[in-house]
């Protein structure tokens, strides 16, 4: 049987979740950081991260055009 | 995450192997490291943030030199740390770093039955344990973060509260679209062979880098000014607590004329906005009322009296007399009697519309008649309202200039002096900045207002190639995912000065005597101290401090809170020990107490780094039931103690010698004292 704190605890995550905006701009925004993370933290050169980003951008932007046809 | 077991090879003065195991247990989690000065509480500080990070607290000396100089004497070439710790899930991992035969190595492994297997990317691993930016605050130097208020305190805070959201990581994601998006702004421009579209598209780059730039002149200026106004607000309390009742007396007289004074500068400009009210509304009336009268009198002229407004329609009329048929059937005949009679009606004719438009003509020439004497009644009133002002506002001028002569004046109070002098320069900049603010403000109106035509322009425009189409799409979409970004990060700089505020002032509330809160300027990010009455008070050192390890204390909570913050732009915040040294500098024995015993409460584990006078009294007695390990850093040197006194330390009622004489080597050797776990 579900607590009443377990209960709480799973009301508490659908707010988080909820709260998280989905659309594709949040979803680009949220991958550019990763790659910036993962640069960051890693040993990744500036010219890769940026190529990195603009692959990113180009894919997403060509599959946009797709979606709209 | 907490800290099994730490092992120092030939680090700074620890020669040799040295270990501790730390206390994991939940209630007794202080490891409490007894350490006199100099013996290398800092050295032990810097073992692990050079440990995981590869850097060191600014207080750290000679931070490249980190082989033991005993074991460099005995020509060894390496040195390292080690660090065991423990994952919120209880997987145990060990971190390596170490230096040998010209070569640095940094390793982690993953410690399953006492079998170890190296993690891939060993950086990033402990950068997802414990963020770099946030680990200074979780391994921390009591003295080296410096002041939360005054001149440098808006900056150590704000670098603080965006480290530990992990700011730096979303800002440097945002340059780099910018970047990007200002790449493919020049390849559209590049690809328009006509350079009629690249004009425009060159123009709305260089206005975004203007606007840019003056948003962050803008937000310089909000610092200075909200500086000045704190810097103010401190000294008119300074002066209103003066130890002269002459000049207290005086100052309170000039502030009650300030504040006339600006009430009279507010009245003032809504009166000259009125003026522009009344001008814009009244314009027609003030600028038509002669020719009102003389319109007025020409449709009134007695000979267009009986013909406007007209009885007869004149078309239909001479639609009559061109048909030679009335209306009512019967044959109008040049010449007869009825033709003569429906003739004449042409005298008393008009034109509908002409006669329409002049009946509208009149209605407005009476309106502006009517409108005249409201007009004279209001102009007069304003007239009289900023006459008084002015008036006023000199008035008060003078006031305040009679005022200041007479603190000025005061020579025996070189302080008040100095006072007065320091609030002379603030006020001026003050309002230097505050001008230049405003300019600052109109201009990045004015290029934005620009800025979004220029754009509509440009979309309006469908002459491109499909190669512009590309770059134009690229460009649109680099800029929606700029604003998510931006918007991300005001948004969360908004709530976190909330939620900080409100923590720094649950600590407060346990630890300050006084009825005194904190409050968090947003503009500067300065946390001050205020009284009951909102007002900034001048805080002694050891207010100060304690300000200082609340914020700390705060920041560590935030963290722990955002802990599971899953698929957010910002970097989700850690949960680690607080490692501690030297943290209760200025602080009088009671803050120690008070400090002391919320710190293992507030997070999981903590290593406590402490010399006798920090520990000995208030702090013994209120964590020493939560100390699970107690070590003692002993000081061992090769010289004789000859008329030394022996030093000790007394733990439980039995005395440890932290310096030993007479020994092999210089060395620090850390040595267990007691296990309460």
């Amino acid at each position: 049987m579900t607590s009443l704190d377990e209960f709480k605890q799973l009301l508490l995550e659908a707010e988080k979740a909820a709260s998280i905006p989905q659309d594709k701009y949040h979803e680009m925004a949220r991958k550019l950081v990763n790659i910036e993370r993962q640069s960051f933290y890693g040993d990744e050169s500036t010219v890769r991260r940026l190529s990195r980003i603009r692959e990113e951008i180009n894919s997403a932007v060509k599959k946009g055009d797709v979606n709209e046809v | 995450m907490k800290f099994r077991k730490i092992e120092l090879k030939n680090f700074r003065q620890f020669y040799g192997d040295q270990s501790i195991t730390f206390s994991t247990n939940k209630t007794k989690n202080i490891t409490l490291i007894h350490a006199e000065n100099g013996t290398g509480k800092t050295a032990f500080l810097n073992a692990i943030l050079w440990c995981f990070y590869e850097m060191s607290t600014s207080n750290f000396k000679d931070p490249k030199i980190l082989l033991n100089k005993i074991a460099k004497s005995e020509n060894a070439k390496s040195y390292s740390v080690s660090i065991e710790f423990e994952n919120d899930k209880g997987d145990v991992y060990l971190a390596q770093r170490g230096f040998s035969q010209n070569n640095q190595v940094f390793r982690v492994f993953e410690v399953i039955n006492d079998s170890y297997k190296e993690v891939d990317k060993p950086n990033s691993f402990i950068n997802s344990v414990i963020p770099k930016d946030m680990a200074k605050y979780f391994f921390f130097q009591g003295e080296g973060i410096g002041k939360m208020s005054g001149s440098k305190g808006d900056s150590v805070v704000k670098i603080a509260v965006r480290e530990i959201l992990g700011f730096t990581i979303a800002e440097l994601a945002l340059k780099d679209i910018q970047s990007v998006k200002r790449e493919y702004q020049k390849s559209f421009s590049n690809s328009d062979k006509s350079g009629q579209l690249s004009k425009l598209q060159n123009e709305i780059m260089s206005l975004e880098e203007i606007i840019e730039r003056s948003k962050e002149q803008l937000d310089d200026y909000s610092k200075t000014i909200a500086m000045y106004n704190e810097k103010l607000e401190v000294i008119e309390y300074k002066l209103s607590n003066s130890d002269s009742a002459v000049i207290k007396q005086i100052h309170n007289q000039r502030k009650s004329t300030e504040s006339q004074l600006t009430r009279e500068q507010h009245l003032l400009t809504n009166a000259r906005k009125e003026k522009r009210t009344l001008i814009s509304e009244f314009a027609t009336t003030v600028f038509g009322f002669e020719l009102s009268g003389l319109a007025l009198d020409f449709i009134d002229e007695a000979e267009y009296k009986g013909t406007l407004p007209a009885p007869y329609n004149e078309q239909l009329v001479t639609d009559i007399l061109k048909a030679n048929l009335c209306i009512c059937g019967s044959d109008i005949k040049p010449g007869s009697e009825a033709f003569s009679r429906i003739q004449d009606m042409l005298k008393q004719a008009a034109d509908p519309m002409l006669e329409n438009r002049i009946r509208k003509a009149r209605s407005q020439l009476t309106s502006i008649k009517n409108d005249s004497a409201k007009a004279k009644s209001r102009f007069s009133n304003n007239i009289k309202m900023l006459a008084d002002s002015e008036i006023s506002i000199s008035k008060l001028k003078l006031d305040l200039d009679e005022l200041n002569i007479k603190i000025k004046g005061a020579e025996s109070l070189e302080d008040i002096q100095g006072l007065e002098n320091e609030r002379n320069r603030a006020k001026n900049n003050l309002i230097q900045d505050e001008r230049a603010s405003e300019r600052a403000t109109i201009q990045i109106e004015v290029n934005q207002k620009t800025l979004a035509l220029r754009k509509g322009e440009l979309n309006r425009l469908d002459t491109f190639s499909l190669e512009m189409q590309k770059y134009k799409k690229l460009v649109n979409y680099c800029e929606k995912v700029e604003n998510v970004l931006k918007s991300t990060l005001s948004a969360s700089e908004k709530d976190v000065e909330l939620r900080i505020i409100e923590k720094v002032n649950k600590y407060l509330e346990q630890f300050v005597r006084q009825d005194y809160k904190a409050k968090l300027n947003p503009a500067t990010f300065d946390i001050r101290l205020v009284d009951k009455n909102n007002h900034i008070v001048p805080e002694s050192d050891g207010q100060a401090l304690l300000l200082n390890l609340t914020f700390i204390a705060s920041l560590i909570e935030l963290s722990r809170e955002r802990k599971n913050a899953q698929g957010q732009i910002l970097t989700p915040g850690a949960i680690a020990p607080f490692v501690v040294d030297a943290p209760f500098g200025d602080l009088d024995n009671k803050y120690k107490g008070h400090v002391a015993k919320a710190i293992p409460d507030s997070v999981e584990q903590v290593i406590l780094l402490l010399s006798s006078s920090h520990w000995e009294g208030t702090v013994e007695q209120n964590i020493r039931e939560k100390v699970g390990v107690e070590y003692n850093m002993v000081l061992e040197e090769t010289s004789e103690s000859k008329s030394k006194d022996s030093d000790s330390i007394t733990i439980l009622n039995k005395d440890y010698e932290t310096v030993r004489y007479g020994k092999s080597v210089d060395r620090t050797v850390l040595e267990k004292v007691g296990s309460y776990v």
